[in-house]
């Protein structure tokens, strides 16, 4: 009570004049407002312009200003900025170039950096230009006395002469021995007035750095030269990788440059430890690693690769300290079919499946690591300081709208094509995100926490490493679980810079439209990212408990010893006996012909179908008594059913044959389904009605009802299935291999001749200034200038790369499918979030289908609709469903229990309670999911240019081969904008919206 | 009294775009309103305190009155806008980022509400952590802190993590944690308000037993006015950032500043609060009996209100005055 009359004499404020109403548009008149002047450009240059643009996208009529209404005249853009007459550009630019196209060109040519070729400027006005620069910047810089100034006037001399202006000074013609000798000196001076190691050890560096760019020729100093040698260090741990998982790794020996590091560090770190902690463990193994050194020095080592048993066993392990028995079955289950399933090698030596996938596991864990400590680094400083911080977060909203293809242009001109470039170019990818998770997880760090390591006394370092890091540590290995993620998704995409593995196999399938074979590797790559996705979320789910006080060591330590005994034992098992040290040729088994028989059954011999043999009737008969006595014993007609299924995919192989049974096996898949069926619905009436009786009428009204569904559906399956036996029986046996590909290929030549290509024809027509008027007035009616002015800028930005017919024929694919996948999506996403337990499995379902790398969603599209725009966008829909599932049933779960139980209590039915509470509230987050489907979709697209190049995806895969980086990269600028401008409008929107229903405040 | 430990004069904590300018320009001593119309939000304004060595002094306010700004600017948590901090003759708002660490891993120690363990090390580590990150060897800081953990009264479970432990029991660790490097100045803010109130009050009976062993000087935060006459010394109110009233219990019950500070004092059991020689009358000659001056009325009320006279108040074996069973009624059911 006394807490009320207090705060009533605190607030006095005074009540703030009330705003006149603004005069509101409706619905319809914003709508005539948004789309009136589109539909009228559209029409006017439909009708005026349109046919006079040729097939390959060249205007050839007169009047200017109707081409300018289309989009920006090629003509200009390239004029325009073709200063200082260079006539490399007229050669190098495209058919569909703009300026900015032109000057990513720079790159092509590696001029960009090595300015005294690229900037070669006229003197005259630049000249004059630069000497007011200079002396504005230097009398600033003497005003101020600001260090900013200095750097900038220090800057722009640079420039200058390293375009020649200052030529006629007779100056030295390197620049950088200057920019050396500025630095030094600076450092110099500074570590003198300071006296602090820092700078010291800073000036002696530079000094060192300045001494060995003197005593190199002019031209080794060059970036591109330099960015080669950081990317050689990638070498190094690739190599130990793939040889301790495939070829061996060797010879080595000490004076070899990183092991005599690495020996060094190691040898005095252990030393070091073993003094500190007086610990003999720790001086004996520093012992042994100097005599492993010392020995290297006559003999070098050759470290042999392990054994697959060996490998199996770590993953069965590492699952099983991560996350119980299910995961260390998934682990194992993955090198399982990495080491057995794949055609065996055609010769000897040649690259089996097991060398491919170890390829890019180690590419995998090579790139993991690095990426998770870049990307974390950069978000650590980005949390820390504020200007980095909004200098990075717009740079990574940028980077995460580019396609991937985008990261691998920059990587090819600077690196190269080589398999370290494809392992850079996915490290670059996966750092945004780590650093995303990086800023969001060090400042969700609870204040107090942050507060008692201040008061506990700790440096800045220590807060760093003994606090910060720690408290952070869940959401770290979220990020590194997206990481993980991310390098999997770019694993077949960095092929085209030349990283080898199963992306590299996949992609060389894939264009030679190997179905089956495309499928068997994309398989191993989805069993490779599920088993890595769930090993490193279990990584972020373990928390650490206690042991009780006296365990003995074998109980406190379980992983380590059975790790320890897996090693053992597994190098031993493979000294004696070979297969187990590698798969031999004729254990691999490749599954895929059936992949083609189950698209095409005419093209193959179907050659799954008649594996025979003893040595698998075997384990079948096994596992077969195994389920069957299960089935006995607990009852459970999961059981039942798993012995159903291995009896009759054993026969389906023909281990049976020896039984004579009837050669019609689809009969008794029926009559096994009917029965199952027939049992299964009739145990579940009894168990109704026994529970029904037991409660009472009273307590469960609703029993009868779900009796008469029940008893419905059941009805409907056993007729079903039965018709469909009957209808079997009837055809002869032949008939009933029907080619599904007839059905969907003539629906496909529908779908595309009555509705894609007219719509494609319609958007190709569109014109640029329609477009980004429509965007930017949806702009400025959701939140004024701002979304308006970034919309419509990025419209009209693409028009200016001079990809506009192309972008627009992106867009059209994306409509359709973004259309398709939210009328499928939104709906079954209310359907899952009305139960409970319907959502946890679709929950569970969605998990799986993210898991997938997006070319997965390329197979069934190929498979049933050929290479075409139809596949093209069912790929689309597929892939981009899953996002507005998902976000349809967070939105309908996320409305406030209070409301819904307002809403019940007001007597809504359930479906009133849908339309008329959560779903107006769950709009926003709907809206939100739509932008996610447009996102994935806008990726997917661009992949798809894997197997059909269209728009923009083409102007970005053509220019791989032969790495046109002003062309990609102007391309992937174009993607990223379509991307940003219906982002910006959407989550303004969402954003306004969840204001206004009170969800966010 | 004894020797001041910690000082702050003038202290101010404003939010908003460059608040030492505007503080500048307004003299260093703005006014509530010229603050708002500034687009300021001051934490803190003006609060002068001194905390001697020894005694336990209570900030107590709402929630948002600033009494945590108040704190960690007093422990340069927070960098404050404006005043001056004396720790012990010491500038502290001159000291060096150095000096500050220093001063921290020696001479402070804080208690949060809700507990701030690290959740990734266990109950021992937590204990540890101030030792460790002054760089204590292992075997020491081992020691240390088992004996600590025996001391606030967690006996064996060093190796449980805090989340195996109850809210009391995690405070404990806290207490413990801000007591490794036995400070001089002991922080604490809020640390029993996210407990149940039987837990509460256990642990404030804990804290009492370890305030008598280890006679810290101690600043604790508590919006709960009953906590804060069981543990204080002396008590600051605090409203709006800046100090309405510092004193004993007693003076704020029977001289409230404000009606501020009577709302708080409103629904206290004054009887036990009180001292004879508040209430007293001047001395009578017809006095029967004698109370000590210094007890509490609760625990002289049945003499007084048996007695048929006057009872005389003694203070150092003289009679100061007189007090009647009229002024004890009425000092105990005063009316509302």
């Amino acid at each position: 009570m006394s807490d009320q009359t207090v705060s009533e004499t605190i607030d006095t404020s005074d009540a703030a004049p009330v705003d006149r109403p603004k005069k509101r548009l409706s619905g319809l008149q914003k709508t005539v407002i948004a789309l009136g002047p589109f539909l009228i450009l559209w029409f006017t240059w439909w009708r005026l312009g349109s046919q006079k643009i040729s097939r390959t996208g060249k205007y050839e009529g007169e009047s200017a200003a109707l081409e300018w209404l289309y989009r920006t005249p090629r003509t200009w853009t390239v004029d325009w900025f073709n200063f200082a007459g260079r006539d490399g550009f007229a050669s190098v630019s495209y058919k569909a170039s703009g300026w900015v196209n032109t000057w990513f060109d720079h790159l092509r040519y590696e001029e960009l950096l090595q300015f005294t070729v690229a900037w070669h400027l006229p003197k005259g006005p630049w000249l004059a230009i630069l000497a007011v620069g200079l002396i504005a910047t230097g009398w600033m810089a003497w005003r101020t006395q600001s260090a900013r100034w200095t750097a900038g006037a220090v800057f722009l001399a640079l420039l200058g002469w390293s375009a020649d202006l200052l030529d006629f000074l007779q100056i030295s013609p390197t620049p950088w021995i200057y920019v050396f000798l500025t630095i030094a000196v600076a450092t110099t001076v500074r570590s003198l007035q300071t006296q602090k190691f820092k700078w010291i050890a800073a000036t002696a560096s530079i000094g060192t750095i300045g001494w060995v760019a003197l005593q190199t020729k002019e031209e080794s100093f060059n970036v591109k030269s330099f960015f080669r040698l950081v990317a050689g260090w990638l070498e190094f741990p690739l190599d130990v990788t793939e040889g301790l998982l495939i070829s061996g790794y060797g010879p080595w020996h000490l004076p070899n440059m990183p092991w005599i590091f690495i020996f060094a560090l190691l040898i005095s770190g252990g030393g070091w430890l073993a003094w500190q902690r007086r610990s003999t463990a720790w001086a004996i193994s520093t012992l042994l690693l100097g005599w492993a050194a010392a020995v290297s020095l006559y003999e070098p080592w050759h470290i042999p690769s392990l054994p697959w048993v060996v490998i199996a066993g770590l993953f069965g392990v590492v699952g099983w300290k991560l996350g119980g028995w299910r995961l260390s079955l998934l682990s194992t289950g993955f090198i399982l079919y990495a080491a057995f399933v794949g055609e065996p090698a055609e010769q000897v030596g040649a690259e089996t499946r097991w060398d491919k996938t170890m390829i890019t596991l180690s590419a995998v864990l090579v790139a993991v690591p690095i990426a998770a400590f870049l990307g974390g680094l950069i978000g650590l400083v980005a949390a820390k300081r504020r200007r980095v911080e909004q200098f990075l977060i717009p740079i990574m909203n940028l980077t995460q709208a580019f396609p991937h293809f985008t990261f691998l242009i920059p990587i090819g001109v600077f690196i190269g094509i080589s398999h370290k470039a494809g392992v850079i170019a996915t490290i670059a990818y996966a750092i945004p995100p780590m650093a995303r998770v990086t800023i969001l997880g060090i400042q969700g760090i609870s204040n107090e926490v942050i507060e008692a390591g201040i008061m506990g006394g700790c440096t800045r370092r220590q807060m760093i490493w003994k606090v910060e890091l720690p408290a952070a540590r869940q959401s770290l290995l979220v990020g590194v679980n997206q990481v993980v993620m991310e390098c999997l998704a770019m694993v077949v995409i960095a092929s085209f810079v030349g990283t080898a593995g199963l992306g590299q196999d996949l992609l060389f399938r894939l264009t030679g439209l190997h179905i089956g074979a495309g499928v068997e590797i994309g398989i191993a790559i989805v069993v490779m990212a599920i088993t890595l996705d769930r090993l490193s979320q279990a990584l972020g789910h373990l928390q650490p408990s206690h042991h009780a006080i006296d365990v003995p060591f074998w109980k406190r330590h379980p992983f380590l010893l059975a790790s320890g005994a897996v090693v053992l034992g597994g190098l031993v098992t493979a000294q004696i006996w070979d297969a187990a040290h590698r798969v031999p040729n004729s254990w691999m088994w490749g599954h895929e012909a059936f992949w083609e028989w189950l698209v095409d059954k005419g093209k193959t011999d179907v050659a799954w179908w008649s594996l025979s043999g003893e040595r698998w009737l075997i384990p079948l008969l096994g596992v077969m008594g195994l389920t069957g006595w299960r089935t006995w014993s607990s009852r459970s007609y999961r059981w039942l059913i798993a012995t159903v299924l291995l009896t009759l995919s054993g026969w389906s192989v023909g281990l049976f044959d020896f039984l004579h049974l009837s050669g019609k096996p689809w009969i008794y898949v029926f009559i096994a389904c009917g029965l199952t069926a027939a049992v299964y619905g009739c145990v579940a009436l009894d168990k109704l009605k026994t529970t029904g009786n037991d409660v009472g009428n009273t307590a469960r009204p609703a029993n009868s009802e779900i009796l008469q569904s029940l008893q419905f559906k059941l009805a409907t399956v056993v007729a079903t299935i039965a018709a469909l036996g009957w209808v079997t029986l009837r055809a002869n046996e032949e008939s009933f291999t029907v080619n599904i590909r007839d059905y969907t290929i003539s629906f496909r030549d529908a779908l595309e001749s009555w509705i894609l290509l007219p719509m494609r024809d319609a958007y190709l027509t569109i014109p640029w200034v329609g477009l980004a008027m429509l965007f930017g007035v949806v702009g400025y009616l959701i939140n004024g200038r701002r979304p308006a002015l970034m919309a419509a800028g990025m419209i009209a930005f693409i028009s200016l790369t001079g990809f506009w017919w192309q972008a627009m024929w992106n867009l059209y694919q994306l409509t359709f499918a973004v259309v398709l996948a939210v009328i499928f999506g939104v709906p079954f996403g209310i359907w899952a979030a009305t139960r409970k337990r319907r959502n946890a499995t679709v929950q569970v379902l969605l998990d799986f289908f993210q898991t997938f790398p997006s070319f997965v969603y390329l197979f069934p599209a190929i498979m049933f609709f050929d290479v075409s725009e139809t596949a093209i966008i069912v790929a689309i829909v597929l892939s981009a469903s899953v996002p507005a599932i998902r976000y349809t049933i967070f939105g309908i779960q996320n409305v406030p229990e209070p409301l819904v139980e307002a809403s019940t209590m007001a007597g809504c039915t359930p479906r009133q309670t849908l339309w008329k509470v959560k779903l107006p509230m769950a709009v926003p987050e709907i809206m939100l999911g739509i932008n996610q489907t447009i996102m994935f979709g806008l990726f997917m697209v661009m992949i798809a240019g894997l197997i059909k190049t269209t728009g923009l995806a083409r102007e970005l895969i053509e220019a791989q081969p032969n790495i046109d980086s002003g062309r990609a990269i102007v391309a992937g600028i174009a993607v990223a904008c379509i991307g940003m401008a219906s982002d910006v409008l959407i989550s303004e929107w969402a954003d306004k919206r969840k204001r206004q229903l009170g969800l966010i405040s | 009294m004894n020797q001041s430990k910690l000082v702050c004069r003038n202290l101010w904590k404003l939010y908003g775009p460059e608040p030492e300018k505007f503080l500048a320009a307004h003299g260093g001593n703005p006014s509530a309103e010229t603050i708002k119309e500034g687009g300021y939000i001051p934490a803190v304004r003006d609060a002068s305190l001194e905390v001697h060595e020894g005694e336990i002094l209570v900030l107590m306010g709402l929630s948002g009155s600033g009494k945590s700004t108040l704190v960690r600017c007093m422990s340069r948590l927070i960098e404050p806008t404006a005043g001056e901090i004396d720790f012990d003759g010491q500038d502290l708002r001159a000291a060096s980022e150095r000096e500050l660490v220093e001063l921290r891993r020696h001479k402070m120690g804080m208690v949060f509400q809700h507990f701030a363990l690290f959740p990734q090390r266990t109950v021992l580590e937590n204990v540890a952590f101030p030792l460790e990150v002054q760089g204590v060897d292992r075997e020491t800081r081992r020691t240390k802190a088992l004996e600590i953990i025996d001391l606030v009264g967690l006996h064996g479970r060093g190796d449980f993590y805090p989340r195996e432990l109850s809210g009391g029991q995690q405070q404990r660790v806290g207490i413990g944690r801000s007591l490794a490097v036995e400070p001089d100045v002991w922080f604490l803010d809020e640390p029993f308000s996210a407990l149940d109130a039987l837990i509460r009050r256990d642990m404030q009976d804990e804290f009492l037993r370890l305030q008598s062993t280890l006679q810290k000087t101690i600043i604790f935060i508590t919006h709960d006015f009953d906590e804060a006459i069981r543990l204080a010394d002396r008590i600051a109110i605090m409203r709006d950032g800046a100090i309405d009233q510092l004193g004993t219990a007693e003076e704020l019950i029977t001289n409230p500043s404000s009606d501020y500070v009577a709302a708080f004092t409103k629904n206290v059991p004054k009887a036990k609060l009180l001292r004879v020689r508040t209430l007293m009358g001047p001395p009578t000659s017809n006095a029967q009996g004698e109370v000590e001056g210094s007890v509490f009325v609760a625990s002289a009320a049945h003499q007084i209100l048996h007695a048929t006279a006057p009872v005389g108040v003694v203070q150092d074996g003289e009679v100061v005055g007189s007090i009647t069973a009229a002024q004890v009624t009425e000092a105990l059911f005063e009316a509302e």
